[in-house]
């Protein structure tokens, strides 16, 4: 039997969107929607939504308002290494949040974000809510039309008894620096090297190294040769501690997903699919485009070991396979 | 896979939504041997390997396509890619710059079949003709092989044969070249000019 195929953007766009209400969700934001059981990148969050969250303004208020209160969980330089990285998120509604966050002293750190080129067109925030009244100044300067910005303060701080929240915890504890995620990442694998560690958590080799190095000074932390590679384990038993919403003996660590990239390949298909007169193009050209945007990150995905919902993605047929292939692949995530 | 005429409209359609696609700037180009065969159907062959350029159609004259851009040979690579075609389906061996020094068969140009793949692709397909020209001097510059079965399917008249034999002298007047080309006539049952000299 032939599967349906999504034939309109929002059937891509429309999971993705659930998917960040889960993770806003577990990180503070008020909704019913639960965080699944992969630990959340925050920084990689904050960029696609800077890309996606605009389609449900719902979401966009909420996470405008959670990184009021709560921005500083965010690791803005390493938002920037994996913006840059990733090619993730939008620049120009990056640097319009920036704008709001740094009027609070405690958040200067955003004013990095002031950098993006600015914008010479003006479109609506959220596209399908007409914009009446006055708008937002700030977003008006980075080529965005919405309604003044409210502030409601309904965010609450990331609840820390639950999986997705991980590595929000591992900051709380270790600070919000590459430690944090080092850690994380050596407990969700069972074992790495330095430069592997950088790459997927989006650092630099040589802090990490640094970091790989002290941790095991701890004993909590070892190290064994592999040929000329040094490579770095947690001895999980004695973390366990940290697994506080299970009483399960058995139970596992998060799973570490690299959301940049996942998110990367989402953003690229997306911004492939909404060009005009793509839809209208052949089913071969459509395939054409879609792998020149997907190959580079599926490589990078199966280079880290995550080529099982890469594979899925044909090499041949039109945009409607690929999109449900990656539908699929959002669905299936965090859960 | 091998292009057949069914494909060969799909292949050089998404080449010409590609160049389109990218921004580049429209191909007219002139294609000879088994893919110019298949788009006219006049041979009963069914499969070719390749898509041969033979020229570029410039200020209204037909000029050297090499070196065929680098862009376009990408291009084609994706396609090739997508479509599993063999590496290199999209070239310009054949356009041998003796071709151009010694000249095409006289009134090429005006015979060939015109066809549009979208905007960006214009390719001009040679008539029978001028393939009995070209596939005649291949048969005897390469040894027959799939050329000389391409000239035999496209049965040739005499005076066809004559014509196409003087041209072929032109492009190669070496006496080993009138050598293999007598024996090549007399094979499929005609004689080469100067014979009886």
């Amino acid at each position: 039997m032939k599967l349906p195929v999504p034939t309109t953007k929002s059937e891509l766009r429309d999971p993705l969107l659930r998917l960040l209400w889960r993770q806003w969700s577990a990180l503070g934001v008020p909704g019913q929607l639960a965080g699944g059981r992969a630990m959340i990148d925050p920084e990689a969050l904050v960029l696609v939504s800077s890309a996606f969250a605009r389609h449900d303004a719902r979401l966009f208020e909420e996470m405008f308002d959670w990184l009021r209160s709560n921005g500083r969980w965010i690791n803005v330089l390493r938002l920037t290494r994996l913006q840059k990285e990733h090619v993730l998120g939008d620049a120009s509604i990056l640097a319009a949040l920036a704008e709001h966050l740094t009027e609070d002293s405690a958040n200067l750190k955003w004013k990095v974000l002031l950098k993006a080129e600015p914008a010479n067109k003006q479109l609506a925030l959220f596209p399908h809510l007409a914009v009446l009244g006055g708008t937002d100044e700030k977003f008006a300067r980075w080529g965005w039309l919405r309604p003044p910005v409210e502030r409601r303060g309904l965010s609450r701080s990331p609840r820390m008894d639950q999986p997705s929240t991980f590595l929000v915890k591992l900051r709380a504890l270790f600070g919000r620096q590459s430690r944090a995620e080092v850690m994380a990442w050596l407990l969700s694998h069972e074992a790495g090297h330095p430069a592997q560690v950088a790459r997927e958590t989006g650092y630099f080799r040589g802090s990490v190294q640094n970091v790989l190095n002290e941790l095991e000074l701890s004993g909590h932390v070892q190290a064994s040769r592999r040929g000329r590679e040094k490579h770095f384990s947690a001895v999980r038993a004695q973390w366990r501690f940290l697994l506080t919403w299970t009483d399960e003996p058995g139970a596992e660590f998060p799973r570490w997903l690299p959301w940049a990239s996942l998110f990367s390949l989402v953003q690229r298909v997306n911004d492939v699919v909404e060009r005009p007169g793509f839809e209208a193009s052949s089913e071969d050209l459509q395939a054409i485009e879609l792998n020149r945007v997907m190959e580079p990150v599926a490589a990078r995905l199966r280079e880290e070991g995550y080529a099982p919902p890469v594979e899925k993605f044909p090499a041949v047929g039109g945009s409607g396979m690929v999109l449900l292939e990656l539908r699929r692949m959002i669905e299936e995530l965090d859960q | 896979m091998e292009i057949t005429s069914e494909t060969l409209d799909r292949t050089l359609g998404l080449l010409g939504e590609l160049i389109v696609l990218r921004g580049f700037p429209t191909q007219r180009l002139v294609v000879c041997g088994g893919s110019s065969l298949l788009a006219l159907g006049l041979v009963s062959r069914t499969t070719t390997q390749d898509v041969d350029v033979l020229a570029k159609m410039e200020d209204g004259s037909l000029v050297t396509p090499r070196p065929l851009p680098e862009w376009l040979l990408a291009l084609a690579a994706e396609v090739g890619r997508q479509l599993a075609l063999p590496g290199g389906w999209f070239n310009d061996r054949v356009a041998e710059q003796t071709l151009f020094n010694c000249g095409l068969p006289a009134g090429m140009q005006e015979r060939l079949t015109l066809r549009n793949y979208g905007a960006g692709l214009l390719i001009g397909f040679i008539s029978r003709r001028d393939q009995i020209f070209l596939k005649l001097h291949a048969a005897v510059d390469r040894d027959g092989g799939r050329h000389l079965q391409d000239l035999i399917d496209l049965k040739p008249t005499a005076e066809e044969l004559r014509d196409a034999a003087e041209w072929t002298r032109t492009q190669d007047p070496s006496e080993g070249f009138l050598f293999n080309l007598r024996v090549l006539l007399k094979e499929i049952g005609h004689e080469a000019p100067g014979a009886h000299h």
